[in-house]
Protein backbone atom coordinates (compact mmCIF):
# COMPACT_ATOMS: atom_id res chain seq x y z
CA UNK A 1 0.00 0.00 0.00
CA UNK A 2 2.89 2.57 1.13
CA UNK A 3 4.44 1.62 -2.46
CA UNK A 4 1.11 3.43 -4.35
CA UNK A 5 1.37 5.87 -2.22
CA UNK A 6 5.16 6.70 -2.68
CA UNK A 7 5.03 5.95 -6.53
CA UNK A 8 2.22 8.42 -6.95
CA UNK A 9 4.25 10.65 -4.54
CA UNK A 10 7.33 10.54 -7.29
CA UNK A 11 4.99 10.96 -10.29
CA UNK A 12 4.15 14.19 -8.37
CA UNK A 13 7.77 15.38 -7.91
CA UNK A 14 8.02 15.45 -11.94
CA UNK A 15 6.37 18.89 -11.20
CA UNK A 16 9.64 20.39 -9.69
CA UNK A 17 12.03 22.23 -11.31
CA UNK A 18 14.79 20.06 -12.98
CA UNK A 19 17.39 21.33 -11.22
CA UNK A 20 15.89 20.91 -8.00
CA UNK A 21 14.28 17.27 -8.89
CA UNK A 22 18.17 15.98 -9.82
CA UNK A 23 19.36 17.54 -6.07
CA UNK A 24 16.25 16.49 -4.17
CA UNK A 25 14.40 13.98 -5.48
CA UNK A 26 15.11 10.71 -3.67
CA UNK A 27 15.55 12.96 -0.43
CA UNK A 28 11.51 14.37 -1.05
CA UNK A 29 10.67 10.67 -1.52
CA UNK A 30 12.77 9.65 1.72
CA UNK A 31 10.92 12.20 3.68
CA UNK A 32 7.50 11.46 2.29
CA UNK A 33 7.87 7.63 3.14
CA UNK A 34 8.89 8.91 6.44
CA UNK A 35 5.98 11.11 6.99
CA UNK A 36 3.51 8.03 5.88
CA UNK A 37 5.20 5.73 8.25
CA UNK A 38 4.83 8.16 11.16
CA UNK A 39 1.68 9.98 10.54
CA UNK A 40 -0.18 8.11 8.09
CA UNK A 41 -1.26 8.40 4.79
CA UNK A 42 -4.17 11.20 4.98
CA UNK A 43 -2.22 13.58 7.13
CA UNK A 44 0.77 13.51 4.95
CA UNK A 45 -0.91 13.71 1.39
CA UNK A 46 -2.96 16.27 3.01
CA UNK A 47 0.31 17.77 4.50
CA UNK A 48 2.11 16.83 0.59
CA UNK A 49 -0.05 18.64 -1.30
CA UNK A 50 -0.51 21.94 0.24
CA UNK A 51 3.08 21.65 0.14
CA UNK A 52 3.02 20.97 -3.92
CA UNK A 53 0.77 23.39 -4.64
CA UNK A 54 3.11 26.31 -2.60
CA UNK A 55 6.29 25.22 -3.62
CA UNK A 56 6.22 23.83 -7.13
CA UNK A 57 5.34 27.42 -8.65
CA UNK A 58 7.58 29.01 -6.29
CA UNK A 59 10.82 27.09 -7.11
CA UNK A 60 9.73 27.13 -10.49
CA UNK A 61 10.31 31.15 -10.31
CA UNK A 62 13.26 30.67 -8.14
CA UNK A 63 15.10 28.76 -11.00
CA UNK A 64 13.62 30.98 -13.74
CA UNK A 65 15.17 33.96 -11.97
CA UNK A 66 18.42 31.90 -11.21
CA UNK A 67 18.77 31.30 -14.94
CA UNK A 68 21.69 33.82 -16.72
CA UNK A 69 19.89 36.08 -18.77
CA UNK A 70 20.67 36.07 -22.47
CA UNK A 71 22.19 40.13 -22.77
CA UNK A 72 20.33 41.01 -25.90
CA UNK A 73 22.60 44.20 -26.72
CA UNK A 74 25.85 41.79 -26.28
CA UNK A 75 24.64 39.40 -28.43
CA UNK A 76 23.65 42.42 -30.95
CA UNK A 77 26.73 44.08 -30.81
CA UNK A 78 28.74 40.55 -31.50
CA UNK A 79 26.07 40.36 -34.82
CA UNK A 80 27.63 43.68 -36.12
CA UNK A 81 31.29 43.15 -35.02
CA UNK A 82 31.02 39.50 -37.03
CA UNK A 83 28.86 41.37 -40.02
CA UNK A 84 31.51 44.62 -40.22
CA UNK A 85 34.43 42.47 -40.22
CA UNK A 86 33.24 40.08 -42.95
CA UNK A 87 32.20 43.12 -44.71
CA UNK A 88 35.73 44.83 -43.73
CA UNK A 89 38.17 41.86 -45.59
CA UNK A 90 35.45 42.18 -48.61
CA UNK A 91 36.10 45.41 -48.97
CA UNK A 92 39.66 45.39 -48.47
CA UNK A 93 42.40 48.39 -48.47
CA UNK A 94 39.60 51.10 -49.19
CA UNK A 95 38.35 53.70 -46.84
CA UNK A 96 35.07 51.39 -46.59
CA UNK A 97 37.17 48.89 -45.05
CA UNK A 98 38.67 50.68 -42.86
CA UNK A 99 35.29 52.41 -41.84
CA UNK A 100 33.99 48.70 -41.31
CA UNK A 101 36.93 47.98 -38.96
CA UNK A 102 36.17 50.74 -36.81
CA UNK A 103 32.29 49.82 -36.56
CA UNK A 104 33.37 46.46 -35.49
CA UNK A 105 36.15 47.44 -32.46
CA UNK A 106 33.29 49.52 -31.16
CA UNK A 107 30.41 46.71 -31.71
CA UNK A 108 33.44 44.47 -29.73
CA UNK A 109 33.95 46.90 -27.23
CA UNK A 110 29.69 47.60 -26.46
CA UNK A 111 29.82 43.64 -26.75
CA UNK A 112 32.04 42.92 -23.74
CA UNK A 113 30.75 45.51 -21.90
CA UNK A 114 26.97 44.62 -21.82
CA UNK A 115 28.11 41.15 -21.35
CA UNK A 116 29.95 42.43 -17.96
CA UNK A 117 27.29 44.72 -17.35
CA UNK A 118 25.09 41.28 -16.68
CA UNK A 119 28.12 39.78 -14.60
CA UNK A 120 27.95 40.12 -10.68
CA UNK A 121 29.20 43.41 -9.43
CA UNK A 122 32.40 41.43 -8.26
CA UNK A 123 33.56 41.16 -12.14
CA UNK A 124 33.68 45.04 -12.51
CA UNK A 125 36.76 45.87 -10.05
CA UNK A 126 39.07 47.99 -13.17
CA UNK A 127 42.10 45.85 -12.47
CA UNK A 128 40.66 42.50 -13.47
CA UNK A 129 40.24 44.18 -17.00
CA UNK A 130 43.56 44.89 -17.84
CA UNK A 131 44.16 41.69 -20.54
CA UNK A 132 41.03 42.51 -21.68
CA UNK A 133 42.40 46.53 -22.56
CA UNK A 134 45.70 44.84 -23.68
CA UNK A 135 44.01 42.26 -26.21
CA UNK A 136 41.95 44.79 -27.26
CA UNK A 137 44.57 47.26 -28.33
CA UNK A 138 46.44 44.66 -29.70
CA UNK A 139 43.66 43.48 -31.67
CA UNK A 140 42.88 46.64 -32.99
CA UNK A 141 46.43 47.61 -34.01
CA UNK A 142 46.62 44.08 -35.59
CA UNK A 143 43.48 45.30 -37.67
CA UNK A 144 44.77 48.25 -38.69
CA UNK A 145 48.25 46.90 -40.14
CA UNK A 146 46.35 43.81 -41.76
CA UNK A 147 43.77 46.90 -43.15
CA UNK A 148 46.87 48.96 -44.29
CA UNK A 149 48.54 46.02 -46.26
CA UNK A 150 45.68 45.07 -48.16
CA UNK A 151 45.61 46.32 -51.48
CA UNK A 152 43.08 49.10 -52.23
CA UNK A 153 40.15 48.35 -54.39
CA UNK A 154 40.61 51.85 -56.33
CA UNK A 155 44.11 52.96 -58.10
CA UNK A 156 46.02 55.28 -56.04
CA UNK A 157 46.76 56.46 -52.55
CA UNK A 158 44.43 57.11 -49.38
CA UNK A 159 42.34 60.01 -49.22
CA UNK A 160 43.67 62.40 -46.33
CA UNK A 161 40.99 61.73 -44.41
CA UNK A 162 41.49 58.34 -44.18
CA UNK A 163 44.95 59.24 -42.78
CA UNK A 164 43.31 60.52 -39.99
CA UNK A 165 41.00 57.89 -39.15
CA UNK A 166 43.73 55.20 -39.38
CA UNK A 167 45.99 57.83 -37.05
CA UNK A 168 43.35 58.24 -34.70
CA UNK A 169 42.72 54.24 -34.36
CA UNK A 170 46.23 53.58 -33.82
CA UNK A 171 46.65 56.22 -31.33
CA UNK A 172 43.49 55.05 -29.70
CA UNK A 173 45.21 51.31 -29.91
CA UNK A 174 48.37 52.83 -28.05
CA UNK A 175 46.02 53.92 -25.45
CA UNK A 176 44.77 51.07 -24.94
CA UNK A 177 47.77 49.22 -24.98
CA UNK A 178 49.26 51.10 -22.33
CA UNK A 179 45.43 51.32 -20.19
CA UNK A 180 45.95 47.50 -20.00
CA UNK A 181 49.81 47.06 -18.91
CA UNK A 182 48.74 49.88 -16.13
CA UNK A 183 45.96 48.16 -14.98
CA UNK A 184 48.15 44.78 -15.04
CA UNK A 185 50.76 46.32 -12.35
CA UNK A 186 47.64 47.63 -10.29
CA UNK A 187 46.95 44.44 -10.40
CA UNK A 188 49.35 42.62 -9.37
CA UNK A 189 50.56 45.28 -6.96
CA UNK A 190 47.77 44.56 -4.90
CA UNK A 191 47.46 42.06 -2.10
CA UNK A 192 44.94 38.94 -3.05
CA UNK A 193 41.80 38.14 -1.65
CA UNK A 194 41.51 34.41 -0.54
CA UNK A 195 37.81 34.18 -1.43
CA UNK A 196 35.19 36.42 -2.80
CA UNK A 197 32.96 35.20 0.06
CA UNK A 198 34.01 34.52 3.80
CA UNK A 199 34.89 30.84 3.72
CA UNK A 200 32.36 28.79 6.74
CA UNK A 201 34.39 28.28 9.79
CA UNK A 202 34.29 24.26 10.48
CA UNK A 203 33.41 22.59 13.37
CA UNK A 204 30.60 24.85 14.31
CA UNK A 205 28.54 25.43 16.20
CA UNK B 1 13.27 36.00 7.44
CA UNK B 2 10.78 33.60 6.35
CA UNK B 3 8.96 31.50 9.06
CA UNK B 4 10.93 28.10 7.42
CA UNK B 5 14.11 29.37 7.14
CA UNK B 6 14.33 31.14 10.56
CA UNK B 7 12.99 27.78 12.53
CA UNK B 8 15.31 25.32 10.18
CA UNK B 9 18.51 27.74 11.29
CA UNK B 10 16.87 27.81 15.19
CA UNK B 11 16.46 23.69 15.24
CA UNK B 12 20.12 23.29 13.81
CA UNK B 13 21.74 25.20 16.34
CA UNK B 14 21.49 22.20 18.45
CA UNK B 15 24.17 20.96 16.44
CA UNK B 16 23.89 18.95 12.86
CA UNK B 17 21.19 17.21 11.58
CA UNK B 18 19.53 15.35 8.50
CA UNK B 19 16.23 17.33 6.76
CA UNK B 20 13.68 14.59 7.93
CA UNK B 21 14.77 14.77 11.87
CA UNK B 22 15.29 18.92 11.47
CA UNK B 23 11.14 18.54 10.00
CA UNK B 24 10.33 17.26 13.11
CA UNK B 25 12.24 19.47 15.17
CA UNK B 26 10.82 22.36 13.27
CA UNK B 27 7.30 20.94 13.94
CA UNK B 28 7.80 20.69 17.69
CA UNK B 29 9.23 24.07 18.26
CA UNK B 30 6.88 25.91 16.73
CA UNK B 31 4.22 23.96 18.06
CA UNK B 32 2.39 22.79 14.94
CA UNK B 33 2.48 26.26 13.68
CA UNK B 34 5.39 25.78 11.00
CA UNK B 35 3.83 22.61 9.12
CA UNK B 36 6.40 22.19 6.66
CA UNK B 37 6.02 19.06 3.82
CA UNK B 38 9.13 17.97 1.74
CA UNK B 39 9.73 20.75 -0.90
CA UNK B 40 9.42 23.44 1.79
CA UNK B 41 11.94 21.48 3.65
CA UNK B 42 14.50 21.27 0.79
CA UNK B 43 13.69 24.28 -0.78
CA UNK B 44 14.21 25.96 2.38
CA UNK B 45 17.76 23.95 3.01
CA UNK B 46 18.59 24.70 -0.18
CA UNK B 47 18.13 28.23 -0.33
CA UNK B 48 20.29 27.98 3.24
CA UNK B 49 22.56 26.82 1.40
CA UNK B 50 23.54 29.49 -1.49
CA UNK B 51 23.24 32.01 1.66
CA UNK B 52 26.19 29.91 2.89
CA UNK B 53 24.20 30.14 6.21
CA UNK B 54 24.62 26.01 6.79
CA UNK B 55 26.72 23.43 4.90
CA UNK B 56 26.13 19.83 3.83
CA UNK B 57 28.28 17.38 5.88
CA UNK B 58 26.79 14.00 5.34
CA UNK B 59 30.12 12.90 4.00
CA UNK B 60 32.18 14.41 6.67
CA UNK B 61 31.64 11.18 9.09
CA UNK B 62 31.06 7.39 8.81
CA UNK B 63 26.93 7.47 9.36
CA UNK B 64 25.59 4.75 11.91
CA UNK B 65 22.62 4.30 9.56
CA UNK B 66 22.56 2.46 6.22
CA UNK B 67 20.08 4.63 4.63
CA UNK B 68 21.82 7.50 2.67
CA UNK B 69 20.89 10.74 4.42
CA UNK B 70 22.04 14.29 3.93
CA UNK B 71 23.26 15.99 6.92
CA UNK B 72 23.25 19.88 7.68
CA UNK B 73 25.28 22.23 10.12
CA UNK B 74 25.62 25.78 10.15
CA UNK B 75 28.24 27.96 9.07
CA UNK B 76 29.52 30.31 11.31
CA UNK B 77 27.53 33.08 9.70
CA UNK B 78 24.37 31.05 10.19
CA UNK B 79 25.05 30.72 14.01
CA UNK B 80 25.54 34.16 13.97
CA UNK B 81 22.14 35.38 12.10
CA UNK B 82 20.29 32.59 14.60
CA UNK B 83 21.77 33.99 17.71
CA UNK B 84 20.91 37.26 15.92
CA UNK B 85 17.14 36.44 15.34
CA UNK B 86 16.82 34.72 19.08
CA UNK B 87 18.33 37.84 19.93
CA UNK B 88 15.72 40.52 18.06
CA UNK B 89 12.75 37.80 19.34
CA UNK B 90 14.03 37.87 23.14
CA UNK B 91 14.23 41.76 22.90
CA UNK B 92 10.56 41.82 21.04
CA UNK B 93 9.10 39.67 23.95
CA UNK B 94 10.91 41.54 26.63
CA UNK B 95 9.59 45.13 24.88
CA UNK B 96 6.10 44.17 25.07
CA UNK B 97 6.42 42.45 28.33
CA UNK B 98 5.16 45.63 30.47
CA UNK B 99 2.12 46.33 27.76
CA UNK B 100 -1.36 45.92 29.40
CA UNK B 101 -2.97 42.87 29.00
CA UNK B 102 0.59 41.01 27.66
CA UNK B 103 1.76 40.72 31.30
CA UNK B 104 1.95 36.68 30.80
CA UNK B 105 4.64 36.84 28.09
CA UNK B 106 7.95 35.24 29.35
CA UNK B 107 11.34 35.31 27.33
Amino acid sequence: MSDIHTATYRRLTRLYPKSFRDEYRSDLIAVFEQQIDDDGSVRSWLRAIRDLMITVPSLHLEARMNRPPVNLVAAIAFAVAIAATIGAIFTGGSVYALILVLIAFVAVCIAVLAWRASRPAVLFESTRSWKGFLASGIALLAMIILIVNLPPMEDGDYADGVWYVMFFAVVLSIMLIAGGILLGVAKRSTPKRSSKFPLPAEGNP
Amino acid sequence: MPAASMYLLLALLAGENHGYALMRLVDDQSQGAVRMGPGTLYGTLNRLLGDRLIIETTDDRDRADNERRRYYQLTSQGDRVARTELDRIRLLVNQFRGVPGLEGLSA
